[in-house]
């Protein structure tokens, strides 16, 4: 049975908020960008937190506190600054995600399996194969090379947005971008060899 | 950008592009195909309490003249856009069906009829946080917070502030009186939608329009087929499919 309460609303202002000082129309103004932000930005941010290693199962509650970060400091973002601001706090909030997979795995307590399948339509076996496979290559570059070849292999940004977003040199975004093909290739390589040396030995 | 910009700056082939029996190609392709669950965009909206905030101003857009008449009873406006911003948006938008939104107001009490069980509360993201039952808090309190870093970039952000639940008042909606029957029939027939569900369709429609409005059918479209593939027989879909044929008229070239 639903739990019934009355409630008397009255005309009273609403309770200070964080912004208590932004002006009502501002304060629109941010939950319109903010809304759009997480309309437009979500499944970037998603699949951002899983290619730094969060664990697909605790994916959705990472990306709200990527958004719940984003609407706190969204002020203080530039406009046009907004994806290079939450790529770079999905790294952040992954990052925490990350200590505390290690903690918990320390301290014996279940651990969650990284190749855990999303449970969409898409999510078939084959493809939930292929994706711990790539899970375990874009785990295998350091965080410097997987950002760049995340970007511009997965996201497929451009070189010079990926070196706007990432405030470096074109020339630097290129030469991780060649370092992380490199070694994306060696993975692929031992992944295939390991895979004949399986069918081989069965 | 397009192929000649990039090749202009000597970027190399996407692995998405390369031979389609190679692993790695397709190793890239099963990660670039990957999605979040369904709803959970949606989720988050909620969470940061504009799913609330989007369903007021499709009220404002579609039955401006049922919340006036709403409104009318004293004063009632802001009061709502108190109760949908911060507390249960979701609750005010149950009974906007097929574009029509009911309110009953009794002087001065405002009581929204949650017609199904499922609140937001029910949703997988908001279950796991510590989110009182019924109540989408503007700030999540959830807990524990990590702790993040300050962000090397210029408009960077520290993350270490922890989030400040606001003093949102605690409140249940039940109806002082029941839908009335002035629902049309089609409503009336409908499978309730619950509170959350409606309130995510009413954030994707709103943002749709808002893409139209802002002379971008393309988003428009994106945000449709997410609409579409989230909520297929959805209670707006309807008005998705408008919005759609809209979009797509102001996407085609023009002869």
């Amino acid at each position: 049975m639903e739990e019934v309460e009355l409630v008397r609303l009255q005309a009273t202002p609403p309770p200070p908020t964080p912004s208590a000082t932004a002006t009502p129309s501002a304060t629109a103004r941010d939950d319109e960008r903010l809304q759009q932000l997480v309309t437009e930005s979500y499944d970037f941010v998603w699949r951002s937190l899983v290619r730094f290693g969060v664990p697909r199962s605790e994916a959705e509650d990472a990306a709200q506190e990527v958004f719940l970060i984003t609407s706190r400091k969204l002020p203080s973002i530039a406009s046009g600054a907004e994806t290079a601001f939450l790529f770079q706090t999905a790294r952040r909030v992954a990052s925490n995600a990350r200590r505390t997979i290690r903690r918990r795995r320390e301290g014996d307590e279940p651990s969650i399996d990284h190749e855990d399948p999303s449970t969409g339509p898409e999510a078939t076996l084959e493809a939930s194969r292929a994706r711990g496979m790539m899970d375990r290559l874009v785990e295998g570059l350091t965080l410097d090379l997987r950002e760049v070849f995340v970007l511009y292999e997965l996201e497929e940004l451009t070189m010079g947005e990926i070196a706007t977003m990432l405030e470096l040199p074109a020339g630097t975004v290129a030469s991780r971008l060649r370092r992380a093909r490199a070694q994306f290739h060696e993975g692929v390589e031992r992944l295939a060899k390991a895979s004949l040396a399986k069918e081989g030995g069965a | 950008m397009d192929e000649q910009g990039r090749r202009s700056l000597g970027a190399p082939k996407r692995l998405s592009q390369g031979d389609p029996a190679s692993l790695g190609t397709q190793l890239v392709r099963a990660a670039r195909g990957e999605a979040p669950p369904p709803g959970a965009s949606g989720r988050a909206l909620l969470a940061l309490g504009l799913g609330a905030a989007s369903a007021t101003s499709v009220l404002a857009g579609t039955a401006s003249a049922a919340t006036k008449g709403a409104a009318g009873a004293g004063g009632l406006a802001p009061t709502v856009a108190v109760a949908t911003k911060g507390i249960l948006g979701a609750g005010l938008s149950t009974w906007m069906v097929g574009g029509v939104l009911v309110v009953a107001a009794t002087g001065g009490v405002l009581a929204v009829g949650a017609s199904s069980s499922r609140g937001p509360a029910s949703s997988a993201s908001s279950a796991r946080s510590s989110a009182p039952s019924s109540a989408v808090p503007r700030v999540d309190a959830r807990s524990p917070s990590p702790t993040v870093d300050p962000l090397p970039v210029t408009s960077t952000p520290t993350t270490t502030d922890e989030a400040s639940p606001e003093a949102t008042p605690r409140v249940h909606v039940a109806p002082l009186v029941p839908p009335p029957r002035a629902l049309t029939s089609a409503a009336a027939s409908a499978p309730p939608a619950s509170p959350s569900t409606l309130s995510i369709e009413v954030a994707l429609v709103d943002g749709a329009r808002e893409a139209l409005a802002d002379g971008d059918p393309a988003r428009a479209l994106t945000i449709l087929d997410r609409y579409d593939r989230e909520h297929p027989g959805g209670v707006l879909a309807p008005e998705a499919a408008l919005l759609r044929a809209r979009a797509r008229a102001k996407s085609a070239p023009t002869p």
